[in-house]
């Protein structure tokens, strides 16, 4: 009876220390954990995951994915058209509206189903049988979308389980400002901020908020008034600043100047973000901060044009102010 | 003096040998056992149709680097989930058939502590799966060449930790099967094993979340005392997806350095050697 006592006891002590020990080791080593994670998921771009999902094994494999975020991505996608499934197309062939990520999902008129329209179907009957039964549309009539707000807990799942899935974040926070939920998409949308933080593709996420910004001046219910011109500038000057550490020299594709593969959808939301820069300076009235930016930006990206038409405007304006100088000093 | 500590410690010699002969005896029963049943080669079976494929990919061409590393990472978590597969089901069963099949009163009959029946099955159901889990994982390998940034460090790394997750694997679908049936505790020793990340991922994020902020001001927390607290409370939980490093090699991300592999080695273990103590000593109490 002593001896049952004694070994209860001991094997509660040692139950106890072993908790102790947890308690105090296992966050080190689940936060290192983390972050080494993190270097694989760095890589695991959106470029990236579209070549995936568009490779053809993914596309046997179905709906299978690694990660429980991206596989979420296809679903929500899916939602998005009442259930019609449509072969995901690649990179710039998708029409890819770099201030809108919610239009990645839209206008894709003609865009092929994955179950064949009857013209391509060899399968007879089988064919048949199956665009009766499932959800199935003609690739050349216009896509029905479901309303995006139920399709929000989507972006808010994918988030919660992978905080570093920077696609959901954006997609969301687009959608939720669309939808005119302006406080509930900033607070999204820093929270993505907040919770990646060293992650190379953060600048994506400024991209967005600049953009999210950028509606203020057009949208009446946008809560902060006039401040939308100086957060906007905010957003994008910090996209602009991250973008550049991780750019390559002329932003070339699939050159790695940090942590990053650069890819032409990237080079896009960088220069929009340079761009925004310039539009908001002059907005602002800032033609020399403009023109300062101007010449970085052109040396950096020759061949972005809206860029150039945008510096030479601004340094015609510069002349123009500088000849209207001179002639009220005369 | 010297002459009764000398034949104490044969005594004890003879002792731990026969524990040890014992635990095999036991481990090699178990192992032809479960040799004769068909879960294996059915897991197998389909593990071959994979790697089959795989090998017609490859003839065919592989052309790009992500799409090696993509088949690469599919037969990896394959292997690991079909080991896992063989884990649950066999570890569940080793104790509730013997129950049922009443084969365990002669087993105990013989001069085997019950410590060392329960070990030599953990044993013999931990080698099979891993015989399993690298059988699979070399059969993906033939089929597919690593890609340039695929370390064999890393490679190593993976299949270390995973072995460690498939004992911890063992040792709680076993435990969980002294309580509850069968089927209901390989379930959920699968479900733990697969799902414990994205459970503890959930939790902290969920804390972290705008609208805890007025449960947090109600109960006088700070936001950082609550996630440290959150953090503590589920360190307390085993959470094998911490081992699974497959992406990291597969996604040709480095490998894993030397303090963080060890860590995590002896984290795997210890919860593992935690697991099986709780078995030990909950089959040595039952009442058979």
């Amino acid at each position: 009876m002593e001896e049952n006592r004694t070994r209860n006891l001991a094997a509660l002590i040692g139950l106890a220390l072993f908790f102790a020990v947890a308690v105090v080791a296992v966050p080190p080593l689940r936060s290192a954990t983390d972050r080494a994670r993190s270097i694989y998921t760095a890589g695991q771009t959106e470029d990236v995951l579209r070549e995936r999902n568009t490779s053809a094994f993914a596309q046997i494999l179905g709906e299978a994915r690694a990660t429980a975020a991206d596989l979420m991505f296809i679903k929500t996608n899916r939602y998005l058209h009442t259930g019609v499934a449509y072969v995901p197309k690649q990179g710039r062939d998708l029409a890819i509206d770099s201030v809108d990520e919610s239009k990645h999902f839209s206008a894709c008129v003609g865009a092929a189903t994955q179950i064949r329209s009857a013209a391509e179907d060899f399968r007879g009957f089988l064919g048949n049988l199956e665009r009766t039964v499932k959800p199935y549309k003609e690739a050349s009539a216009e896509h029905t979308h479901t309303a995006k707000t139920e399709l929000l807990p989507w972006y808010r799942l994918m988030t919660l389980s992978n905080p570093q899935y920077i696609r959901g974040y954006r997609t969301g926070g687009s959608t939720l400002a669309s939808e005119e939920k302006w406080r509930q998409a900033l607070g999204f949308m820093e929270e993505g901020i907040a919770r990646n933080q060293g992650n190379p593709e953060l600048f994506l996420l400024y991209q967005t908020l600049a953009s999210f910004h950028l509606r203020g001046k057009t949208h009446k219910g946008y809560p902060w008034g006039d401040a939308w011109l100086d957060n906007a500038l905010k957003a994008a000057l910090k996209a602009y600043e991250l973008g550049k550490i991780q750019r390559p020299p002329l932003g070339k594709t699939g050159a790695i100047a940090k942590d990053l593969a650069w890819s032409l959808d990237l080079e896009d939301d960088f220069c929009f973000s340079a761009h925004v820069i310039l539009l908001l300076l002059r907005e602002k009235g800032d033609v020399e901060g403009a023109l300062q930016y101007g010449r970085e930006m052109v040396e950096l990206a020759p061949n972005y044009q809206p860029i150039r038409r945008t510096f030479e405007d601004l340094k015609k304006r510069a002349e123009g102010h500088a000849d209207s100088k001179e002639d009220r000093a005369s | 003096m010297n002459e009764p500590l000398a034949h104490e410690r044969s005594a004890c010699e003879r002792l731990a040998l026969s524990s040890v002969a014992s635990v095999l005896a036991v481990a090699r029963l178990t192992w032809l056992d479960f040799l004769r049943r068909k879960d294996f080669y059915v897991v197998a079976v389909f593990m071959l149709l994979f790697v089959l494929a795989t090998a017609v990919v490859r003839i065919i061409g592989i052309d790009k680097a992500s799409t090696a590393r993509f088949l690469m990472s599919a037969g990896l978590s394959l292997s690991h989930f079909f080991a896992a597969f063989l884990a649950a089901s066999f570890s569940a069963r080793c104790f509730p058939e013997e129950f049922d099949r009443g084969t365990l009163m002669p087993l105990l009959a013989k001069p085997i502590s019950r410590a060392a029946a329960l070990t030599g099955k953990i044993v013999a159901c931990f080698l099979l799966v891993v015989a399993g889990y690298v059988l699979f994982v070399g059969a993906n390998l033939l089929a597919l060449p690593m890609t340039p940034g695929q370390e064999w460090t890393a490679l190593a790394q993976v299949v270390c930790l995973q072995t460690i997750g498939l004992a911890l694997l063992c040792t709680t679908a076993m435990t969980l099967s002294l309580y509850l049936p069968t089927l209901v505790s390989a379930l959920i020793a699968m479900t733990w094993h697969f799902g414990a990340g994205l459970v503890v991922n959930l939790v902290k994020q969920s804390v972290a979340l705008d609208h805890a902020e007025g449960l947090r001001a109600a109960e006088g927390l700070r936001a950082a005392e609550w996630r440290a607290m959150t953090e503590r409370l589920l360190s307390c939980l085993p959470d094998a997806t911490l081992l699974s490093h497959t992406e990291v090699f597969a996604g040709a991300a480095g490998h894993l350095s030397g303090p963080l592999f060890l860590g995590l080695a002896v984290y795997g273990l210890a919860w593992a050697l935690l697991f099986y103590v709780w078995a030990v000593r909950r089959f040595s109490r039952m009442r058979l």
